[in-house]
């Protein structure tokens, strides 16, 4: 004992620690200790956890475009402890909103805000402003979907405001676009720039807590209490309860790591809960009413909380401190009621329920890709090239903007590609050429619907042509069948179509039907896509674009696999024609075949 | 009223070391998991480990050549498909495709790339030496340079790559 008493002697005497200084255990506490000052404490507490979590994710974090989502995936889904780590910084950045809610009402009710304490208020405040600016250059430094595009909306913002706005937003992001420069600027700005001003403005708040004393609550009793231990006591326990409420929180929902940021993508961006009611003044204020909502109405906010120590002054009791509260409680049901409209308007979207499923559906599919490698390129290179995903994209742009695909497409201009290769596709066509459930409003009608075709024969027919269509993993063709279609091609097609079956003394004729030999095979469906106006097929009145030279050849590889796995889906039913031949709707009584 | 003290101050105590402990254990299990944890595409490193280097005409009888090995890195997410990973020096010493004798060009030291000075090895780091066939000479280095497999497959010369830890007397491969 005597051991630790000289130890602590000789620390004063060299270090003055400890020796003048009572430290905060002597402050007294006017009307007695209560749960009502634990606020302060608990942000602290919430603070200092933001620094540890931080810390820690620093040591795994690489900011940069390439590198910043693959880091960030690295931290979450490989190292043990990462994805808690990584969910208690964002559940404790949304405790240390709520707490700095709670708090500011609690300084505001007991009167705190008033002299001689507006220069701690403001002080607050500051480090208020300051919570939400290490929310926004957080949110995107994951480099994801979400993050991207959010902060994209909120430094667009920046960019709309009168005179300094183009000026800021080019500070801000680094130059004129969103992008590495950004990325860097936010990280500088998030673990450097931002933490120690914090730290020196809650050194003032505190240093002037501790000189004005805290504010008791109106009508509290006269007797006075130390702040050891009765209130360090009721601190630390609510500290307690709130760090461990956020690790329950983020232990049990865990946070969303979003697909990779593509800046070429349609994302429905929503910010986090506290910045929704700003997000949706967008909605009411549009056009050149737009300022009101991102300038004006939040400028009067701060202006009332910044001017609250005269406009609630001291003097103000009963009624007056209603009236003069009341802006207070009108902006804060206005703000629950935006939030509200947000989440409800989108809770009935179902485009916006749609985009959500895709957004979900990109983002474990990313995270499935990124488990074999992300290339040094980065991830959105990894997404680009995803051999799941990537073909559908390319069809989506290239194909399905003329061709009817079931649930990607309902566009005529082009043949229906669903089960396009398969019997059924081959038996609907044969059938009935012009069917438009089928072939769309195709321009070329010289094929006349194969009435005199018996179900039988139609049903054989459809074999050849699947046959013709058949790669190894396909399920063969019905050998009887196709033996059974041989001569019907012959006497009833090859008049048109040129093939391997063509009689041989039909030679020099010209044909402009295409050749049916491959049909729906990889290399006819390639040769169709590059050179739809080649001879072999439909000729130069065929009005399907060329995409020789428009796509790369893993591209164009890339489609047809996509087409062909086309084949697993139903293809349209097949239909004979009443006669005459309609155009437009199709008979309501459909004969299929056996 | 000391008893009340007690107690309070007992909370205190509990209180703030479970706050701590629950701040802490996820931030120091999250530091020191990469100590612990291989990228897990290590394991999915592919190959047989031979990777090749040159085509054996191009080489010359009865000369030493460092060639650069590229090969497939893993570091943590990142998987790059050809990067260089490390650099050899390939003897030929006859016609025959089996006459082929590798030496690793990490100086077994501390890591320095090993030059050619004359008729013998040379690290300039630290300037340690080696022999024509590798055994150290003179300076700091604790061991031989350390050989490397190689083959001859198709024309194609072919090394097998690999890392010894650095710094000691005995030749560990690194993991």
């Amino acid at each position: 004992m005597s051991l630790l008493s000289d130890l602590r002697a000789v620390l004063a005497s060299r270090t003055g620690l400890g020796a003048d200084d009572p430290g905060p255990r002597s402050v007294q506490l006017p009307g007695g200790a209560s749960w009502r000052h634990v606020f302060g404490s608990v942000l602290l507490a919430l603070f200092v956890v933001q620094l540890l979590t931080g810390l820690a994710m620093m040591t795994v974090y690489s900011p940069g475009t390439a590198t910043a989502w693959a880091s960030t995936y690295y931290l979450q889904h490989v190292l043990p402890w990462g994805g808690l780590v990584r969910a208690v910084h964002h559940y404790a950045s949304h405790g240390l909103v709520i707490g700095l809610i709670v708090h500011m009402l609690q300084v505001i009710v007991s009167g705190g805000h008033r002299a001689p304490r507006e220069a701690n208020w403001w002080v607050g405040l500051a480090l208020a402003a300051m919570v939400l600016g290490f929310t926004m250059t957080g949110f995107p430094l994951a480099w994801d979907q979400r993050g991207y595009w959010v902060s994209r909306v909120e430094t667009g913002i920046i960019g709309t405001m009168p005179v300094i706005g183009p000026i800021a937003q080019r500070l801000v992001l680094g130059g004129a676009q969103y992008g590495a420069l950004t990325l860097t600027r936010f990280y500088t700005l998030h673990v450097v720039v931002l933490p120690l001003t914090f730290l020196g403005l809650l050194g003032a708040h505190i240093a002037m807590v501790r000189r004005h004393g805290i504010k008791a609550a109106e009508g509290a009793s006269a007797r006075e209490e130390s702040w050891w231990p009765s209130q360090a006591a009721r601190d630390t326990v609510a500290a307690f309860v709130a760090v461990a409420a956020v690790t329950f929180f983020a232990k049990k929902h865990g946070v969303w790591l979003d697909a990779p940021a593509d800046p070429q993508s349609q994302y429905p961006a929503r910010p986090e809960w506290f910045f929704m009611p700003l997000s949706q003044l967008l909605h009411h204020f549009q056009g050149s009413k737009q300022l009101i909502g991102t300038a004006v109405i939040p400028g009067i906010l701060t202006g009332y909380l910044a001017s609250l120590p005269w406009v609630d002054g001291p003097s103000r009791r009963g009624l007056a401190r209603v009236v003069a509260l009341a802006p207070l409680a009108i902006f804060g049901v206005g703000a629950a009621y935006l939030g509200w409209e947000l989440v409800s308007h989108d809770a009935h979207d179902r485009d916006f329920a749609k985009a959500t499923i895709e957004v979900k559906r990109n983002a474990r599919r990313a995270v499935e890709l990124a488990r074999m490698g992300v290339p040094p390129e980065g991830p959105l290179e990894m997404m680009h090239n995803d051999p799941a995903v990537r073909p559908a994209a390319l069809f989506k742009q290239n194909c399905a903007t003329c061709h009817a695909v079931q649930g990607l497409s309902t566009q005529r201009k082009g043949p229906r590609l669903d089960g396009f290769g398969t019997r059924e596709w081959a038996s609907a066509f044969v059938a009935w050429p012009d069917n438009p459930e089928l072939m769309g409003t195709t321009e070329i009608h010289d094929m006349p619907a194969q009435r005199r075709l018996s179900d039988d024969e139609l049903r054989a027919v459809s074999e050849w042509l699947y046959g013709q269509s058949v790669e190894r993993g396909d399920a063969p063709a019905n050998a009887a069948l196709v033996e059974q279609a041989v001569p019907i091609i012959r006497e009833r097609c090859n008049g048109c179509h040129l093939g391997s079956l063509t009689p041989s003394d039909t030679e020099g004729m010209t044909r402009d039907a295409p050749s049916l030999d491959g049909w729906g095979s990889r290399e006819w469906i390639y040769e169709q896509i590059v050179n739809p106006q080649r001879m072999e097929q439909y000729g130069a009145r065929n009005h399907m674009p060329r995409f020789r030279n428009k796509l790369s050849d893993r591209e164009l590889a890339m489609i047809v696999d996509y087409t062909r796995s086309l084949r697993a889906r139903p293809a349209p039913a097949t239909v004979r024609p009443a006669r005459p031949a309609p155009v437009a709707p199709p008979p309501e009584a459909p004969a299929p075949t056996p | 009223m000391s008893d009340r003290r007690t107690v309070l101050k007992v909370v205190v105590g509990a209180a703030g070391a479970a706050t701590a402990g629950v701040a802490a254990v996820p931030v120091a299990g999250l530091v020191v998991a990469p100590a612990h944890t291989p990228s897990p595409l290590a394991a999915r490193n592919g190959g047989d480990g031979w990777t090749t280097v040159a085509r054996l005409e191009e080489l010359a009888v009865g000369q030493w050549i460092q060639l650069a090995v590229t090969g497939a890195e893993i570091d943590a997410w990142s998987a790059s498909p050809d990067r260089r990973l490390g650099a050899v020096w390939i003897n030929r010493r006859g016609e025959g495709a089996d006459t082929l004798q590798g030496l690793s060009a990490v100086c077994p030291h501390l890591g320095c790339l090993i030059d050619r000075l004359g008729d013998h090895f040379n690290c300039a780091c630290h300037v340690s030496s080696f022999a024509a066939d590798g055994r150290a000479l003179e300076g700091p280095s604790p061991r031989g340079m350390d050989p490397i497999e190689v083959r001859v497959r198709d024309g194609a010369v072919q090394v097998k790559w690999v890392r010894f830890r650095l710094g000691v007397a005995d030749r560990v491969k690194e993991g």
